[in-house]
């Protein structure tokens, strides 16, 4: 079944166009690779998916659904979920209250039941940190042990576990990873590379798009790969099929005639 | 058993010492003796901050005895105003402590939860202070209706300044809420109705049945000046805001407070609706300013256009930069100290906002959390018990 469809979806910040034309279907529980040079408009996509960005052409249809100028919090609530590339986290709150923020979703309390109504949001906060925790602890017992530990203090691969676990707490039906394993060590990627598994493992109806430029990350877990240069699909295919294609090649590596 | 029992001797003795220092303190007429007394209380809180040990002694007891601890200050602060009887302007001071407790709250909603400096305090403040002036003189509405009315028309104004501000970050916000600052005082200032720079005069008592705010208040056996009843009605409502605050606080709402002030972008895309939260703070926050002003215009029985200044926010700002940022009782710490300051040493009048400035830069740079920082959520006993809530930390 199809999740994600994006038709022609594009957009231009003046004369330049940042994303155009890219089709790109997500199937539910499926996981893609989304590649790239630099600047190729892969995390301008995101953008435009999660509305940060609306797009000036083409449509994105989730579950059947025409997303496009919707507000962000819109598109949360619709069931897609986001990290981002250097890690957004709520800096001044503990590793839980990170969390339970990505909770809110499923809270239905607002501030008259803050005040009036004090036990049913005790009910729901103890409901709402019990599954944050088992959230956690999924990935990490340590970080369950500094559940009260400021996450700007936290080293980078913690962060990163945090807002993945923020990502997946609202049980989002697409998952978006915007370089995970950005500012990680070989071994702090290779318990990234874990911990996508164990997502995997986790949600299996949850669709992933991840942008990586560590090859091994993508070659572990994405089964198909879509390829962006200058903000248009090259190239969509197998791990395999792009590392021999060459106009893959060429858009990583430049073409070699032509500069010689 | 005895431990328990010492606990208990601890934190009365703490909280009567910290009383009878501060009615002492209040009592003493020298200029020379209030300094040096003062100096010596601010030096011993240094202190006692910098000390670990005493403080982790300390802050445990008081929140192994949490209930205790709150009934001991509420019983002292009953009984206080017997002891100031004999000068009901030290009665005016704890009066003015309330007040600016209310209102330090209320701002700190801004400046602690979402991270926003508000300047247009003193708007707030002023609205709530002007519709229940002028309802109360014209329309002979009763004070405890006009207090409610004056409570919505500050959040009706705290609703406008979000929407105004809706795009609005740092220095920006700062410079929209000075000016919506700036327009309400010119606005009362030149307009007829409100009475120009006369302000409003003749603002009635409140009354309950018969009974006057205006008489002196005889509780057992013992004549309290007529301050007292006023002092009785803002510590009820101190109190209600403080309950109010912490039940905020510890919920899901403040926490999604918090999230929009460390990252809006990221709240944004976790589902949060931005444009609601920042009408809910805006709300909020002005609601306890527009309470505190009919507080003020029906004690003091007058109110003029420059009462209600920038100069509201910068001393409310100064006392919870003292205090504390987003955190309860280092705002009543810090409102305490500065009122204190304020009214026992008139001899700093002319230079007042010299030494706010001086207070914010002091602790801006040494010390910027306050003496009481803000504290991460501790959501002990809050949970089903699963096994991982009791893995230890």
């Amino acid at each position: 079944m199809i999740l994600l469809e994006t038709e022609r979806l594009g957009i231009r910040f003046g004369g330049l166009a940042a994303v155009w034309d890219v089709d790109i279907q997500v199937k539910t529980g499926e996981t893609i690779g989304l590649i790239g040079p630099n600047g190729s408009g892969k995390t301008t996509f995101f953008n435009l998916i999660t509305g940060i960005y609306i797009p000036t052409e083409g449509s994105i249809l989730f579950k059947g659904k025409n997303l496009v100028g919707l507000p962000p919090h819109k598109i949360a609530e619709n069931g897609i979920s986001r990290t981002f590339q250097n890690s957004r986290l709520f800096s001044g709150l503990s590793v839980l209250d990170n969390v339970l923020v990505g909770m809110n979703l499923l809270q239905t309390t607002n501030i008259f039941d803050s005040v009036f109504r004090r036990g049913r949001v005790k009910n729901e906060t103890s409901h709402s940190i019990d599954e944050a925790l088992t959230l956690i602890e999924y990935f990490s017992i340590d970080l369950v042990r500094q559940r009260y530990q400021k996450v700007k203090d936290l080293p980078q691969a913690d962060k990163k576990r945090v807002e993945i676990c923020r990502a997946i707490a609202s049980r989002p039906k697409l998952l978006l990873l915007d370089e995970p394993s950005a500012g990680m060590n070989p071994e702090e990627t290779s318990e990234l590379m874990k911990d996508l598994a164990k997502i995997r493992e986790k949600e299996r109806e949850m669709s992933i798009i991840v942008i990586e430029h560590d090859m091994r990350v993508i070659k572990e877990i994405a089964r198909r790969v879509v390829v962006l240069d200058y903000g248009g699909k090259i190239f969509e295919g197998t791990f395999e099929e792009a590392s021999h294609n060459k106009v893959v090649k060429e858009a990583y590596l430049g073409s070699g005639e032509k500069s010689a | 058993m005895y431990k328990k029992l010492s606990e208990y001797i601890t934190v009365g003795i703490v909280v009567s010492l910290i009383f009878f220092l501060f009615v002492t303190f209040l009592q003493v007429e020298k200029v020379d003796f209030r300094i040096s007394y003062f100096l010596i209380f601010f030096i011993l809180l240094i202190l006692f901050v910098r000390n670990e040990k005493a403080k982790g002694f300390l802050s445990n007891s008081f929140k192994e005895n949490a209930g205790f601890l709150y009934l001991v200050i509420i019983i002292f602060l009953v009984l206080l105003p017997f002891p100031l009887r004999k000068n009901p302007y030290l009665i005016h001071i704890c009066i003015m402590i309330g007040l600016y407790t209310i209102m330090a709250l209320g701002l700190n909603v801004y400046l602690g939860s979402f991270g926003m400096v508000n300047f247009c305090f003193g708007a707030y403040f002023g609205i709530g202070a002007y519709t229940s002036a002028l309802l109360a003189t014209n329309l002979h509405l009763s004070f405890w209706i006009t207090l409610i009315l004056a409570g919505i028309g500050g959040l009706l104004g705290g609703i406008l300044v979000s929407l105004v501000t809706l795009k609005n970050k740092g220095f920006y916000y700062v410079l929209v809420t000075f000016a919506f600052q700036q327009v309400f005082h010119l606005m009362v200032n030149n307009m007829e109705w409100t009475g120009g720079p006369d302000g409003v005069v003749k603002i009635p008592f409140p009354r309950i049945g018969s009974y006057s705010f205006g008489q002196s208040l005889n509780l057992f056996g013992v004549t309290l000046p007529f301050h007292a009843n006023f002092y009785y009605l803002i510590l009820f409502l101190a109190i209600l805001t403080i309950l109010i605050i912490i039940r905020i606080n510890a919920s899901k709402t403040a926490l999604i407070w918090n999230a929009i002030r460390d990252d809006e972008i990221a709240a944004n895309c976790q589902g949060i609706n931005i444009f609601w939260k920042k009408m809910e703070v805006g709300a909020v926050g002005a609601f306890f300013g527009g309470l505190a002003g009919p507080l003020y215009g029906h004690y003091v029985g007058y109110i003029s256009p420059e009462v209600f200044t920038w100069e509201v926010s910068a001393v409310l700002l100064s006392m919870i930069i003292l205090g504390g940022i987003n955190n309860i009782t280092g705002a009543i710490v810090g409102v305490t100290i500065l009122t204190v300051l304020i009214e026992k040493f008139q001899l700093f009048s002319n230079y007042r906002t010299l030494v706010f400035g001086l207070i914010i830069l002091f602790f801006l740079i040494f010390k910027p959390g306050g003496f009481i920082p803000e504290r991460v959520r501790d959501y002990k006993g809050l949970s089903f018990g699963t096994n991982i809530s009791k893995e230890p930390l």
